[in-house]
């Protein structure tokens, strides 16, 4: 599993996300017209690169910067972060009545503030092969994303700029890893299962989703590793202009696997969003234990705005207390999908 | 005729040219954004020649074939343009079904993707947006065959339903 730690607790940093949503992302689909019929018919004017009608790209590019720091008295030094935070770019191969199809993902992440491209980091996110028995069930090969999370893995879906973790933590179990999925899903519900690799032993995830009421999505995720176990429930229900939700995720971790580093352990989330049709206003209250018994509560503002259907941006204030210390973060954020 | 024959020959060529020559060039070298864009602009000013000298030999034609006919010089004006306008709606019906506002005004909110390309046809653009209350959004997008110009329509999904839409000027 994709892992990294931050500069305070070494809390695992990685993005993690809710697999279905990023799906829904990341199913960009682009008609390219082609260079022949315009030819041929003169008509078609449209200035897209060809490619081929299998083929589509899409990505998005994230600058977001961070302003955090210990503002007590006497606290820790304020932190300025940001710049280039990540540009992500991704090809979907889904030929028409093939029941196979691949995806693939670079992500080239920012560290900080960069000049001229320094410091940057490449990975690769989602690459699977997929074939689709019917328009239900799938199987799946691949670097494929954890099913936890109501928090997304990337950007362009998560209503703030932090995550519900103490100090920007992520608190999941999970990103990305090498494996197998099966997954089945209808208008009502969903089950998948994905099995891997860890060491010589099995490491298997299980979700079980219902959508079966409108506007409601309620989503059980188990996990089981040699380093680690999860319980991940979420659910998010939409009523006129919001959106709320709300989280509950337990890790038990192994000592070995965990070494060195606090990761969450029990932790929950709620989150209320407004839209006012363009803008709109999330606010996020998380707080939960920490490995050796720290206890963490945070509170967040994010007002955003959507410039069109591919710029988004959003302001952060973040207030969160860790062991009886304060801490404030501010963030700005813009991101052009494509 | 043989002069136009020779216009049309020659550019057919020169986009038979350009069509096979860019993938073995985008595979032997990396083409510059100038060079690119500079390909880019030949073909569209190859699209609009090609344009204006199929609609001149629709006219050429159509004169041709009514000028022996027992009309007067209105009545055969008024078939010519007529003959004219039904190739391009043809033409332009065939590669933009869309392009028809009887069909938008088909559309209501509420209607699946599916419903939506029932009527519509495939969108020229299919995807997601950045707002948290739009989930997919449809772009129809091509220019008008008589008159060059470029004309958009945008659908707007959330959760599986149409919630707005953006009717093109046709």
């Amino acid at each position: 599993m994709e892992e990294a730690s931050n500069s305070t607790l070494q809390l695992c940093s990685v993005k993690q996300t809710n697999k279905q949503i990023n799906k829904i992302m990341k199913m960009k689909k682009e008609l390219l017209a082609s260079l022949t019929s315009a030819a041929l018919f003169g008509s078609v004017a449209n200035a897209e690169i060809p490619l081929t009608d299998d083929l589509s790209a899409y990505g998005y590019i994230d600058m977001a910067y961070t302003d955090g720091g210990d503002y007590t008295e006497g606290g820790a030094d304020e932190n300025l972060d940001g710049g280039f935070a990540e540009f992500e770019l991704g090809f979907s191969f889904a030929p028409e009545g093939s029941a196979w199809s691949a995806v693939a993902e670079l992500s080239f992440l920012g560290q900080g503030v960069t000049a001229a491209g320094e410091d940057i980091d490449t990975k690769a996110e989602t690459v699977t092969i997929t074939y689709a028995a019917s328009d239900a069930l799938s199987f799946t090969v691949g670097n494929i994303l954890s099913y936890q999370g109501f928090e997304t893995f990337d950007a362009t879906g998560l209503f703030q700029n932090s995550y519900q973790g103490a100090n920007n933590g992520v608190v999941y179990s999970a990103g990305y890893a090498y494996g197998a999925s099966a997954d089945y899903a209808t208008d009502d519900f969903a089950l998948g299962l994905w099995v891997g690799e860890v060491d010589d032993s099995a490491s298997v995830e299980f979700l079980a989703a219902y959508t079966g009421i409108e506007d409601l999505t309620v989503k059980f995720i188990y996990a089981d590793d040699p380093g680690y176990e999860t319980i991940n429930i979420w659910a998010s229900y939409d009523i006129a202009a919001f959106t709320f939700a709300a989280e509950y995720t337990s890790n038990e971790w192994d000592g070995t696997f965990t070494a060195g580093e606090e990761r969450a352990e029990d932790t929950y989330m709620a989150l209320a969003y407004y839209s006012f049709g363009k803008a709109g206003l999330t606010l996020r209250y998380s707080a939960g234990d920490v490995e050796n018994n720290i206890e963490y509560e945070k509170f967040t503002v994010s007002p955003s705005y959507a410039f069109s259907d591919n710029v988004f941006g959003l302001l952060e204030l973040s207030c969160e207390e860790v062991e009886g210390e304060d801490f404030t973060t501010l963030a700005a954020e813009l991101i052009y999908s494509f | 005729m043989k002069t136009k024959y020779n216009t049309h020959l020659f550019l057919f060529a020169l986009c038979g040219a350009v069509l096979t020559g860019a993938p073995t060039m985008s595979v032997a070298e990396a083409v510059t954004q100038g060079e690119f864009l500079a390909l880019q602009q030949r073909v569209e000013q190859l699209e609009a020649s090609l344009r204006t000298v199929k609609n001149t030999q629709v006219e050429a034609i159509a004169t041709e074939a009514f000028a022996s006919m027992p009309m007067t010089q209105k009545d055969k004006s008024s078939l010519i343009e007529n003959v004219v306008q039904t190739i391009q709606a043809r033409e332009e019906s065939a590669n933009y079904p869309w392009m028809d506002a009887s069909k938008w005004a088909n559309l209501s909110k509420g209607m699946s993707p599916e419903e939506v390309v029932g009527v519509l046809d495939q969108p020229t653009l299919n995807e997601p947006s950045m707002h948290k209350r739009v989930d997919l959004v449809y772009t129809y997008q091509g220019r008008r065959v008589a008159t060059a110009k470029k004309v958009t329509g945008i659908v707007r999904f959330y959760k599986g339903k149409v919630i707005e839409i953006e009717v093109p000027d046709v």
